[in-house]
């Protein structure tokens, strides 16, 4: 007992011969209450009540449709992105530039969704939505091709060019394309016709629909195409990959010009369906967590959604928990890293069980 | 595997909670108002840390000290990010609990504002914006930061009190807050002496201190010898103290930071600017697309010149300055709004 | 525009000392994170370890007074958190990135709860004593470079001994060749008897205790005081710059400096009249030391052959049970 507890086998050092579908759920269960523990001793450190905190951080999340629109809608930006990177992770190609993907497809989408003069949203939509993706492939093809052709590394050059992203959209939203008729540095307001609305008979926005329809997409290319093969095979050994035939060069670029892609387009989705200009606040991170978001979600687009939404939870629960109790933010977000950590350790305790 | 348990993970939260809510009747976190006159109720929404030293300190002190006040009753809170889709539901919630005023403490939080007063006609929102939109609602007013007006007295006592005849501002980004306030210290400063040399820099952030005063030391290195702020200013005042040279506070007093190197500081009254609003709420006045311009003339903005700073200041600039400041209190001027462009291309007349 | 302020004799000086200055904190936990890397571990916690050495020097400097006491618990906190992350990568095998985002996510959340909690609200943020700044002797009275190079921080120079040490481990002792080791071919290392796992927690504790150093430059050399995320993203650069640097702490520091010199550089622009009543927009300026990077690392690619990052970086080692 002593030897598994020391190895980390919490789940083997109480049971010995249990099903590995029990331990699985005992180490989840443990991880659940450590979570509700530390977190229980956090928030009475903050001045709440750890039992009814954890009990508003539930119901502010599904105590209400109310709450379980905005968890899907908080999820939206993380789970498209976050779709999107599965496919260059698989391909053992890390992409930590969905950030500054994410401005320039927000930024090639928003201007045909403020000045190309079409009525129909039918037409106008996946217009902007065709640029936006343009526009996020564009900038991570530079690194795809930094990468394939020059050797350069792609995490550095991603890294750069989040912040180089960055500025070439703050200063064209600051001049060239600025609202004239406003003070604030943003650009115009998107046209109506380009804007996402809230599903019919429902509170949460078009966008959700977009993040449902590229599970399935994401999942057929990756598992069902040459494409997606090859990728595989890359992430798992790239010379090994080179000397079956895999164009290493070409797929490096095309991973990454995909999950640019998707990165734009939640950009595109985010102005449209949520903020409606453009301007330096457009994000809140949502290219970092999304790496949070396809790692938990192993690579596979259904996970990624689903970790997704179950981040949508937490910060939608939090909003709660920090109204009713009046605690500081910064604890919440502790708790919530928590519980995110102690679901990995869940996880691998599953996979050693 | 993952997916099963993540399924089944919600699955139970969710029954937890449906459980949960059973229980427990109507939302929470209401305080009923006692009896008597009711109260306003005010959320005040803080993007950053209510601890930053200036803009969101001086929001939520101000806000505090007119709750203690008793002009109305508050609830708060901070770091919910500057982006639409973590202000929305925060103000939403805020909007379905019955709260009579919202203040959204960034203009950044312009656009969701304005679908959420559509969406909530019954609730007055205020918005830290700039100037008035042409599609701003009935029940949203935009309360502006008048800076300039101070900036523009801080100018009159920099030029009075530099040595080298050459100041200058750092701001974070160049919003028209901080440009028309880097362009009112450079304006201020030419009306006591027209030829004083003016420089700013950008940052491109509003939080990172030691970033700041490796730009106060390239100013002061190029000669500048006070720095008028606009963003978080103690990594300017660090620069300040060591080098002996001169510093504006920004939004805050600042002057016990650094006794003889700020020469004053571009104080805001939020206190006095959000109890104007409240008032306005309580009163049903809260006009459609109504500006709040609670300036240096109502004591919005307070800028005094510091006894204890390290030069002294040119009693004619002294002159000017209370000149100045008369003519403003008593309407007689109005300095100048220059969001963009150059103060070097704005006459100036008092 | 004054390029003659920016680039004059009298100003290299002034200008490369501040660039010195800003890179420091990035150079350590850059050096710090390549012995990390070195053995397999990527350790993206950097920005969290940097705040909480930071904070940690900050607070032990303001209960005792003694800002050298203060500046001991930098490593310290650096390298418990880097232990606590261990845990996680190490011995359950998490997944490094996730683990090392989640981290950070929680350095933000406890460092602003912490900081909130022991101080109130006020105008201005609690002092210290910051460390002095110390002129070598002889070395220091070289016109031009002496004013650089030998007349900084105190903890520059501490700074400096530590990635000069590092450099030494990693490639001058058994411990570097088993960090090393671990690193390429962790499975023979583990069959020549290196303690993989040990090695590589050690390692991730080094680059832990790094980064706190790197923290705790900023708030007891060059602040003296603690504020919010004052680290403000500079773990993220530092992490950059590893892999700028082929896993040799020198280059990485050097990749700081670099960064360091075009990002001070930038700022005097903008004081010499570039950032304001200008045709080039000040974003170009912003922008400067992440195109600077980018280029150098163009250049470097372009001329020498691709020096592999270690080939078992990032993956758990999982023993192969031959009991």
């Amino acid at each position: 007992m002593a030897a598994e507890l020391a190895s980390g086998d919490v789940a083997g050092a109480i049971g010995v011969g249990w099903s590995q579908r029990a331990r699985g759920l005992v180490a989840t269960l443990v991880a659940v209450v450590a979570g509700l523990v530390i977190g229980g001793v956090m928030f009475a450190a903050a001045g709440a009540p750890p039992l009814g905190a954890f009990e508003e951080l539930i119901r502010g999340a599904f105590g209400s449709t109310f709450g379980i629109y905005q968890s899907l809608e908080q999820a939206v930006p993380l789970a498209i992105i976050g779709i999107g990177l599965t496919v260059p992770f698989r391909a053992g190609v890390w992409n930590i530039g969905a950030e500054g993907q994410f401005y320039l497809g927000a930024l090639f989408g928003g201007i045909v969704a403020i000045y190309l003069p079409v009525d129909q949203p039918a037409l106008l939509i996946p217009l902007t939505f065709a640029a936006a993706m343009v526009g996020g492939a564009l900038w991570a093809a530079i690194a795809g091709w930094l990468k394939a052709r020059m050797g350069v590394n792609e995490i550095v050059s991603t890294l750069m060019l989040n912040y180089i992203g960055l500025f070439v959209f703050l200063y064209l939203i600051r001049i060239p394309f600025r609202d004239p008729d406003n003070l604030i540095i943003q650009s115009k307001v998107v046209q109506d016709a380009a804007r996402l609305r809230d599903l019919p008979g429902t509170f949460v926005h078009a966008g959700i629909l977009v993040a449902i329809v590229l599970v399935p997409i994401v999942a057929y290319l990756m598992n069902k195409t040459p494409f997606g093969f090859q990728a595989g095979v890359m992430g798992l050994n790239p010379d090994a990959a080179e000397t079956a035939g895999v164009d290493t060069k070409r797929m490096t670029i095309r991973v990454m010009m995909i999950s640019g892609a998707l990165a734009g387009l939640a950009g595109i989705v985010q102005v449209e369906a949520v903020q409606l200009v453009l301007n330096g606040a457009i994000s809140r991170q949502f290219g970092f967590t999304a790496i949070v978001v396809a790692l938990l979600g192993r690579n596979r687009p259904l996970g990624a959604l689903l970790v997704a939404i179950f981040l949508g939870t937490l910060a939608v629960g939090g909003v709660s928990v920090q109204q009713v109790y009046q605690i500081p933010t910064a604890i919440i977000l502790a708790v919530q890293a928590i519980f995110v950590l102690l679901l990995l350790a869940a996880e691998r305790l599953i996979r050693r069980a | 595997m993952r997916r099963r348990r993540f399924a089944a993970l919600l699955l139970v939260m969710g029954l937890v909670a449906g459980a949960c809510s059973n229980s427990n009747g109507g939302g929470g976190g209401q305080e009923p108002s006692g009896g008597g006159e009711k109260k306003v109720k005010v959320a005040l929404i803080l993007p950053n840390a209510k601890d930053d030293f200036t803009w969101n300190q001086q929001a939520y002190e101000g806000a505090i000290a007119a709750e203690k006040a008793g002009s109305f009753d508050l609830d708060w809170v901070d770091n919910v990010g500057q982006d639409a889709s973590s202000f929305i539901p925060v103000a939403e919630r805020y909007a379905q609990e019955g709260y009579d005023l919202i203040i959204a403490h960034t203009f950044d939080y312009g656009e969701p504002v304005k679908q959420l007063a559509d969406q909530y006609p019954d609730v007055d929102w205020a918005w830290a914006g700039s100037g008035i939109p042409d599609d701003l609602k009935q029940n949203v007013a935009v309360y502006e930061q008048p800076f300039y007006e101070g900036s523009f007295l801080a100018g009159i006592l920099m030029a009075g009190a530099s040595k080298t005849g050459k100041v200058g501002a750092i701001a974070g980004f160049d919003i028209p807050a901080c440009h028309s306030m880097v362009e009112g210290f450079h304006a201020g400063a030419m009306l006591f002496n027209k030829d004083i040399g003016f420089e700013a820099t950008y940052l491109g952030t509003w939080f990172d201190p030691a970033k700041e005063k490796e730009a106060a030391l390239a100013l002061y290195d190029a000669g500048v010898d006070i720095i008028g702020v606009c963003g978080t200013p103690t990594g300017v005042i660090e620069a300040a103290k060591e080098q002996n040279k001169g510093v504006i506070g920004y939004v805050n007093e600042q002057e016990s930071a650094a006794p003889q190197n700020v020469l004053t500081s571009v104080a805001w009254n939020t206190q006095l600017t959000f109890e104007t609003m409240a008032a306005d709420v309580a009163d049903g006045q809260f006009e459609p697309a109504k500006s709040y311009h609670v300036g240096l003339a109502d004591g919005g903005i307070v800028v005094e010149p510091n006894p204890q700073y390290k030069d002294p200041i040119d009693q004619a600039a002294l002159d000017l300055y209370h000149d100045v400041l008369a003519k403003v209190k008593s309407g007689a001027f109005e300095p100048p709004y220059i969001p963009e462009g150059s103060a070097e291309d704005v006459k100036v007349t008092i | 525009m004054d390029w003659g302020a920016v680039f004059g004799a009298a100003a290299i000086v002034p200008w490369l000392n501040s660039g010195i200055r800003l890179a420091m904190p990035v150079a350590c936990a850059a050096a710090g994170e390549t012995i990390g890397q070195r053995s397999g571990v990527i350790n993206l916690g950097l920005e969290g370890m940097m705040l909480g050495g930071a904070l940690g020097a900050f607070l032990l400097s303001l209960q005792t007074g003694n800002t050298w006491l203060g500046f001991l618990a930098a490593p310290v906190v650096g390298a418990l958190l880097a232990l606590l992350m261990g845990l996680f990568t190490i011995k359950l095998k998490a997944e490094q990135v996730v683990t090392g985002i989640v981290f950070v996510l929680l350095a933000y959340g406890l460092s602003s709860f912490l900081y909130q909690e022991l101080f109130e609200v006020q105008a201005a943020p609690p002092h210290i004593e910051r460390l002095p700044i110390v002129k070598v002797p002889l070395l220091g009275d070289i016109p031009f470079i002496g004013p650089i190079l030998f007349e900084q921080n105190v903890l520059v120079y501490v700074s400096v001994g530590l990635i000069a040490l590092l450099w030494l481990l990693l490639f001058r002792t058994r411990f570097g060749l088993a960090v090393r080791a671990a690193g390429e071919a962790p499975a023979a290392a583990d069959a020549a008897g290196v303690p993989v796992d040990t090695v590589r927690m050690i390692s991730l504790m080094i680059s832990g205790a790094m980064a706190g150093v790197g923290g705790a430059l900023l708030v007891i050399a060059q602040l003296g005081f603690y504020q919010d995320q004052v680290t403000a993203g500079r773990g993220w650069i530092a992490i950059a710059l590893v892999y700028f640097s082929r896993w040799n702490p020198l280059w990485a520091a050097g990749g700081a400096v670099l960064f360091g010199v075009v990002d001070a550089l930038q700022l005097r622009i903008q004081a010499a009249g570039g950032g304001f009543h200008n045709p080039i927009p000040f974003e170009v300026f912003q922008a400067l030391p992440y195109l600077a990077t980018l280029a150098v690392l163009l250049f470097a690619a372009k001329r020498q052959r691709r020096v592999g990052q270690p080939a078992a970086l990032g993956i758990a080692y999982e023993k192969e049970a031959t009991v």
